[in-house]
Order: C-alpha cells, then structure tokens, then sequence
C-alpha cells in the first residue's frame, strides 16, 4: 500500500542529508530527517520526508541542488 | 609567556571552549544514527564544513574533509593522489605505471617530506626538491625550471614554520597550472595569517592544521579538495553510508572520513571561525599584526643574535621569528629562557630538515618564537627584556 501523505528524497551521503534539510529550512518546507525505510537500501541511512502536497517543490529542490541522485517518491506506508 | 604557538594554542577564546564542553556534556554519533542527538551531532559537522568553505571561498563543501591531524590529512593526500595519478596514467602516455614525478620544496615539513621519502623508496614517485638558494626563500625560476622539465604533482607549503617567510603563491600555483602540475598545498602555518581564498588561488588540494593560529582543539584538521581531484583512501572502514559495499563509498566528505570524527574538536573550530569573523577576532588579529612590526623591529637590534628574518621587517611574514644565540647553543638559550623566565619557545629543527640545512643550522638547530592574537603585551614586552638581558651576557 502506497501512502499519499509523504514523500521521500535519499541521499548517499550524510552531507547531502543535511544540506537538503537546511535547504528545506530556508524555504519554509515542512519535514524532518528519519531513518531510510529497509526497502531503500542503496542510500545514507538518512532520508528527508516530506509531505507530499510538496512534492514538485521538493523534486525541483533535488534538482536545482544537486543532493541526491535518487527522484523523490512516495513513502510506503506501514501495512 | 608562551612563545611556541606555532606548535599549538596554549589558550582558546571562551566560545572555543564553550563548545567543546557542549560536545562532551551533550554530543551524538555523528552519520551514525537518527535520534535527535546523533542528528544534532551531525548538523554541527555539516556547519562546520560550511563554514570552512564559507571561510575559503571554496564552492564544494562536500568536498571539505576533516582529519585528526595535518600530518594525517597529508599523508592520505600524498599516498592517495599518487595512487590516483598512477591509474590515470599520467605518468606514461603509453600507460605503464611510471613513478609520478613530484616536486617539493626545501620549506616542507617532515609531514610533507617523510610521505614522499616512502614513496619514493618504493619507487612510486620520483622526487626533486625547490632550493631556497635566495638567502632561504625561492627564485621563481627554479620551480619554473623543474615544472619545465616536467612535473606531475607539486606540493608547497606556503609559509616557512622556520622563517616565517611567505611564498608568493598566487604567481606559483599558476605556473604549475599552465605546465599542467597538480598542486597540494600545506598552507598549516599561515591561516589565518594570510587571507587565502580558492577562488582566486585554486589549488588542487588544501591541508590545514586549526589547532595554531585558528585557535581550534587539536583534533579536525581540514582538507580542501578541487572537484577534479580524485584521493584513493589510504584509511578504510565504517563511513555510514553504504554499508553493503566492500569499499568506500566514492561520496565526499565519506569517500575519506573511515571511522568516528572527533565532534568535540570539529564543533570547537566552528567556533574558532566565527570568533576569527567576529569584532573581538578582528580586533585581537590588529593588535597582534601591530605588535608584531614592533617584535621584528626591537629584536633584529638586540645584541647577541644572528636573526633568520628577510627582507624588510613591515613585510607580509608569518607571527614567528628564529634565531641562532651568540654564546649559547639553541638549547641552552631555550633552556634559560624556560628556567629563570618561564619562557616558551622551540629549538631544534622545527620538523622542517631542509631549510635548516640551507641555513647551515642542521648541527644545532635555531630557537623559534612564534605567538598568535592572543599574546600579551606584557608577553611580548617580557620576552624582549629577557632576550636583552641574556643577550648582554653573551
């Protein structure tokens, strides 16, 4: 099940994290830092959720920034 | 009176120590966690990276890797882009593995030098070292001269740890470039002396020690590297991020940071910067560029010392100076000056082999007094009168 409440972005280093989430701050995005999911292992173990009404903002972010190679997608949801 | 600061900080500002006490009282893993702590542990490893390249104006701070210790960070540097250079085939067009050809100069510290002298004993480079015929400092054409004759990898340190002297790196660091050398360079005694920003001086790497003149704990050393520099990790091990992999992950700040960072440390020189930025900073840095006119002025006319200072006193050097005493060897002046002035300073080599033999003190050595932006008047002005006093005797 995929939930519609939040996205995630990835990152493979624990600086990108960091910078994404300051980058976040900056801008008045809500989320915070939580671990990565196990599904997702190919990436720091830090990951920024977001809520996904922010979605384009967020993906945009990525990009403009270069923080993580990784496209931000939905969080699955716990069963 | 502490006249070795060279060496190190005998003293931090309060905001130093502030927060190497909130590190020890409430620290965190750092990249290994994501409880409040650990994350907070981490946001002040990212600040503090930031600020460094803040501090540099060097665009990459992913690219600002701390070590425990300059002499670290220059070792991981040297084996490691000699390694990298040799995959890259810069050595050979023809691609077999050639030694990297390496240029030094005579002011290099053994944290520079014995790297190199390994490397060379196992055939892995081949090693020329820059004279500093002109009275201990450089003619431009003797490095023109080798970068000529062909050059991979240039390693400069900027600021003699003996002399104080100064090299004029913007002008070097461009003809290493042009004949198409990789520069490292060791720039441990001259921050934050001299302003050095990496957009205007892009070297290929920096290495900085911030326990001297930055006034930070021992412990975070910081390294600058260009992004079209690639440092094989000499140190492998746990890094936090892609633990599934056999190797270290090509990411930096990861890519070298193996193993625990020392938070305490790396926090404290985030304070050590702002407090540099700061009024106080710039104050204490004035104050100190003024006494220190006075220091090189007062003492080149003390009797009974032959001074290693050159050129004229009002120029650009870093806050040392040495000499060679008339009528004691360099460790029983040093030794005197301990006993009945409770006086700090160095004797001997000062690490730095080389341009005591050019100066023709490798036998004895000479004594060195450097000081930072925290000494004293009254430190200053009771050196002075122990120097006269001893010097009288002689």
């Amino acid at each position: 099940m995929i939930s519609m409440e939040y996205g995630i972005v990835r990152f493979d280093s624990t600086h990108a994290a960091l910078k994404f989430e300051a980058l976040c701050k900056e801008r008045g995005l809500s989320g915070r830092i939580i671990p990565t999911p196990p599904l997702f292992t190919t990436s720091c173990g830090l990951s920024w959720r977001y809520e996904m009404k922010d979605h384009d903002v967020i993906a945009a972010l990525c990009k403009a920034y270069d923080t993580s190679p990784y496209e931000p997608i939905p969080l699955p949801s716990k069963e | 009176m502490y006249f070795n600061c060279a060496a190190g900080a005998p003293t931090h500002p309060a905001e130093v120590i502030d927060a190497v006490v909130d590190v020890l009282q409430q620290g965190g893993a750092v990249a290994r966690g994501g409880h409040s702590l650990d994350l907070e542990a981490a946001r002040r490893v990212y600040m503090t990276r930031s600020a460094v390249a803040e501090w540099f104006d060097f665009p990459y701070e992913d690219r600002v890797c701390f070590f425990s210790s300059a002499t670290s960070a220059l070792n991981t540097v040297l084996y490691g882009m000699v390694e990298w250079l040799q995959s890259e085939g810069h050595s050979s067009d023809s691609g077999s593995c050639h030694p990297i050809r390496v240029c030094a100069t005579e002011w290099d510290h053994n944290a520079v030098l014995r790297p190199l002298y390994r490397l060379e004993d196992k055939g892995m480079i081949t090693l020329s070292v820059v004279p500093a015929r002109d009275h201990g400092r450089f003619f431009v054409e003797d490095f023109e001269e080798l970068l000529r004759s062909g050059t991979d990898l240039l390693v400069l340190t900027h600021g003699s740890n003996v002399t104080g002297a100064l090299l004029d790196l913007q002008q070097i660091v461009a003809l290493a470039h042009t004949y198409g050398a990789r520069v490292v360079l060791d720039a441990s005694q001259s921050i934050p002396y001299q302003q050095l920003l990496w957009s205007q001086i892009p070297v290929d790497v920096l290495c900085c020690a911030t326990h001297k003149g930055l006034l930070a704990p021992a412990g975070a050393a910081v390294t600058l590297i260009a992004p079209d520099t690639t440092i094989v990790p000499t140190v492998v091990g746990g890094s936090g991020v892609m633990s599934q992999s056999r190797y270290m992950p090509e990411v930096y700040p990861e890519h070298l940071e193996a193993g625990t960072l020392n938070l305490a440390s790396v926090w404290g020189l985030h304070a050590a910067l702002r407090w540099h930025q700061s009024a106080q900073g710039q104050e204490a840095m004035q104050r100190m560029e003024e006494a220190s006119q006075e220091m090189y002025r007062k003492l080149k006319d003390l009797t009974g010392y032959v001074w290693h200072a050159f050129g004229e006193s009002s120029e650009a050097r870093l806050p040392l100076i040495s000499c060679q005493p008339q009528g004691y060897t360099a460790h029983q002046l040093a030794d005197l000056l301990a006993e009945n002035f409770d006086i700090a300073c160095r004797y001997g080599l000062h690490c730095a082999p080389l341009i005591h033999k050019r100066l023709g003190t490798e036998v004895e050595g000479a004594v060195r007094f450097s000081w930072n932006c925290l000494t004293s008047q009254d430190e200053y002005n009771g050196l002075y009168e122990a120097l006269a006093t001893l010097g009288k005797r002689v």
